[in-house]
C-alpha cells in the first residue's frame, strides 16, 4: 500500500446497485482497489447483489453481511439497512443509485457533512464538459457533486492502476507469463500464426455474419461464456458447444470459454489481436490493453446510445475502418465491404491501425487517472 | 413537488429556502436509462446566479407565483417591456428572461405569461409552440427531403437553431420553446 497524500480522506463509503450485467459492480469495485491501494483509503463497498460481485471476484462469500476483501470492506446492501456509526469523509454514489434513507438522515445530522460525489456514466459528449464538477442540489439540503468519468478535458478521467503499462508490457515479452495465464484460466493456446480474436458483447444478431467472415482466416476466436454465448448457441455448428470446449469452422477455431474474472480478463485483451467489448468497464480495459477494439455500447431503448458511440469515435479519434465496422456492430448488420478494409489492415505485417490504436491508449494513459482526478477533485471540496 | 426534467425557463423553485428562478434547463442522457438536467438559477431575493446539475427525475418545490397573460410591447436597453390588456405595462431584465430573449421580437402577436415575485415582474413565459420567419439559412443540398439532415437557420432575432435541409430563407417554421427545437413548416 502507498502511502496517501495527506490531504486525501481516509475513509470512503461506495455505494453500489447492480443493476444488469457486470459493469456498474466492476466499475466501483475497481475503484475502491486502486482508491486503497494507490491513495491508502478505507474503503467500504456497500452492493446489494454479491452475486455479480463474485463473477468479477470469485472469493466473495455471497451470504455475508460483511466480508474483506482485497482489503476492500464489502458490505451487503439490503432493505433492512443498518447505517454505521461512523461515516465515510466521502461518500460515492455510483450511476446516480440512490442513498439509503437511513444513511441520508445520518448525513444530514452530521456535524461535517460528508463530501458526497455521484459518480456517472462515461461519456465524450459535448455536455458532458458543463456538467462535471457541478455542485448539485438536494432537496435534503445537502450538497452534491457530480463527477463524469472521461477524456480530458470533457471528462474527469479513466480507471487505470498505476503499474498497468508496466504489466502490460511484462505480459507481451513473457511467454511463460502468457502460458501460466492461459494455464491458469484453462484456455487453449492459439495455433502459430494465427490472428486472435475476443467476442464480449451483448446479444448480436450480427454474430453468425462475422463468425462467417472470420472463417476464411487462420482466426482463433475466445468467446467468455454470457449473452453472446447464448447468440452463438443459436446458430449451427455451434448449438451444442460447451464452455471450455473448440470448435473449428473452416480456418476459424471457436473457443467457448468461462467467464472470466476481472484480473484475469486483462488478460484476455492483452493476448488477442483484436477485442469485441462492451459497456463502459470493459471499454475502459479495451483502451489500455492498446490493441484495436470494437464497442459494443450499452444499447437503450430511447436510441440515445447513438450520439454517445459517436461522440466516443468522434473524441477518442479511432481510426476509421474500426469506426465503421463499430457502428456496423451495434447496428448488429455487419458490411461486407467494411470488415475487408479493416481486416486487410489487421492482417497486413505491420498493421497501420494497430500502430495507431497503440498509439491512442498511449496518448491517453499520459492523463492523470480517475483515482488521481477524483481526489484532487475531493481536496478542493474539502478546503470550501 | 416536480421532477427536475419538468422545470424549464421561468418557473421558480425553492432550494434551501431560497427562491431560484430557472435561466436555463438541459437536459441530457448520462447513460443507460439515466438523464440530468442543468439548471442555470437566479437567486431571486439576492440576485446571486449559479448552476446546478441533477438527477432529471429529482424532485424539487416549484413555487407558483401570481401571473398575467401580456403581449410583448417594446425593449428599453436592458427591459423587455410587456403589456396586460388593462394596459398595464412591466419591465423585465433581460438577464432575467433566460433562452426566451432568443424568440422576442417586435410586433409578435403570442400571448406571453409574466410571472411576478412579491409584486415584482420577474419573467416570462412563451407559448411553448411559436412561429417565426427563417432571415437567412443556406440552400439545401437538392434531393435530400428525408428532414433528417440538419442545418442552422437565422430568425430575426440573430437566433440560430437548426432546421431540416428542406427549409429555405423566409418561410415559417415553428419552434418548440421549451426545447429550442424545430417542429415543423407552419
Amino acid at each position: 500500500m502507498s502511502n496517501p497524500p495527506a490531504s486525501v480522506p481516509q475513509h470512503w463509503d461506495i455505494f453500489c446497485q447492480v443493476i444488469d450485467n457486470y459493469g456498474d459492480i466492476g466499475t466501483a469495485w475497481r475503484l475502491a482497489l486502486q482508491l486503497q491501494k494507490e491513495m491508502g483509503c478505507h474503503v467500504r463497498l456497500w452492493v446489494d447483489v454479491l452475486d455479480a460481485l463474485k463473477m468479477l471476484v470469485p472469493a466473495t462469500d455471497v451470504s455475508a453481511q460483511c466480508q474483506t476483501l482485497q482489503q476492500i470492506e464489502v458490505k451487503q446492501w439490503t432493505a433492512a439497512f443498518v447505517c454505521p456509526e461512523t461515516l465515510g469523509e466521502v461518500v460515492i454514489e455510483m450511476f446516480a443509485c440512490e442513498l439509503p434513507q437511513g444513511y441520508l438522515q445520518a448525513m444530514q445530522s452530521a456535524a461535517i457533512a460528508p463530501i458526497w460525489v455521484n459518480l456517472d456514466y462515461f461519456s465524450c459528449e459535448s455536455w458532458v464538459a458543463g456538467c462535471h464538477g457541478l455542485p448539485s442540489f438536494h432537496r435534503s439540503g445537502l450538497n452534491k457533486w457530480f463527477y463524469f468519468p472521461g477524456f480530458s478535458p470533457i471528462g474527469g478521467g479513466l480507471l487505470r492502476e498505476a503499474d498497468l503499462q508496466q504489466k502490460r508490457t511484462d505480459f507481451w515479452q513473457s511467454p511463460q507469463a502468457i502460458s501460466r495465464w492461459l494455464e491458469k484460466n484453462s484456455l487453449a493456446p492459439a495455433r502459430a500464426n494465427h490472428f486472435k480474436v475476443s467476442l464480449f458483447a451483448y446479444e448480436n444478431a450480427a454474430l453468425a455474419d462475422l463468425l462467417t467472415y472470420l472463417s476464411q482466416y487462420p482466426v482463433e476466436v475466445y468467446l467468455p461464456e454470457g449473452k453472446l454465448a447464448h447468440s452463438l448457441r443459436q446458430q449451427a455448428p455451434f448449438v451444442n458447444l460447451q464452455v471450455g470446449q473448440s470448435l473449428d469452422f473452416g480456418l476459424l477455431r471457436v473457443h467457448l470459454i468461462a467467464f472470466l474474472p476481472q484480473q484475469e480478463f486483462d488478460g484476455l485483451l492483452r493476448y488477442c489481436d483484436l477485442n469485441f467489448v462492451r459497456g463502459e468497464e470493459s471499454l475502459t480495459r479495451a483502451i489500455w490493453a492498446a490493441k484495436p477494439f470494437v464497442w459494443h455500447i450499452y444499447p437503450t431503448e430511447d436510441q440515445a446510445h447513438w450520439p454517445k458511440l459517436e461522440a466516443f469515435l468522434t473524441e477518442y479519434d479511432l481510426p476509421e475502418n474500426i469506426a465503421e465496422v463499430t457502428r456496423d456492430w451495434n447496428r448488429q448488420q455487419l458490411n461486407q465491404a467494411h470488415l475487408e478494409q479493416l481486416f486487410n489492415d489487421l492482417l497486413a505485417t505491420n498493421s497501420p491501425c494497430q500502430s495507431r490504436v497503440f498509439a491512442l491508449s498511449e496518448q491517453r494513459a499520459a492523463e492523470p487517472s480517475l483515482v488521481k482526478q477524483l481526489t484532487s477533485f475531493i481536496q478542493t471540496k474539502k478546503e470550501c | 413537488m416536480k421532477i427536475a426534467q419538468e422545470f424549464r425557463a421561468g418557473n421558480v423553485m425553492m432550494l434551501n429556502d431560497q427562491p431560484m428562478i430557472v435561466l436555463k434547463a438541459e437536459f441530457s442522457k448520462s447513460g443507460r436509462n439515466a438523464a440530468v438536467v442543468k439548471l442555470k438559477l437566479k437567486n431571486l431575493l439576492s440576485g446571486a446566479g449559479t448552476e446546478t446539475v441533477v438527477k432529471a427525475d429529482d424532485k424539487f418545490e416549484q413555487i407558483i407565483l401570481e401571473q398575467k397573460d401580456c403581449t410583448y410591447s417594446y425593449f428599453a436597453d436592458p427591459l423587455y417591456v410587456f403589456m396586460d390588456d388593462e394596459y398595464n405595462q412591466y419591465e423585465i431584465e433581460k438577464e432575467n428572461l433566460g433562452d426566451t430573449v432568443n424568440y422576442i421580437e417586435d410586433g409578435m402577436q403570442d400571448v406571453s405569461v409574466v410571472t411576478f415575485y412579491n409584486g415584482k415582474p420577474i419573467t416570462v413565459e412563451l407559448p411553448n409552440i411559436i412561429v417565426r420567419q427563417v432571415i437567412y439559412t443556406e440552400m439545401a443540398v437538392r434531393g435530400d427531403t428525408s428532414g433528417k439532415v440538419m442545418k442552422p437557420a437565422k430568425i430575426s432575432t440573430g437566433h440560430e437553431l437548426m432546421v431540416p435541409a428542406f427549409i429555405e430563407t423566409d418561410e415559417m417554421i415553428e419552434i418548440d420553446t421549451r426545447t429550442g427545437e424545430f417542429r415543423k413548416r407552419a
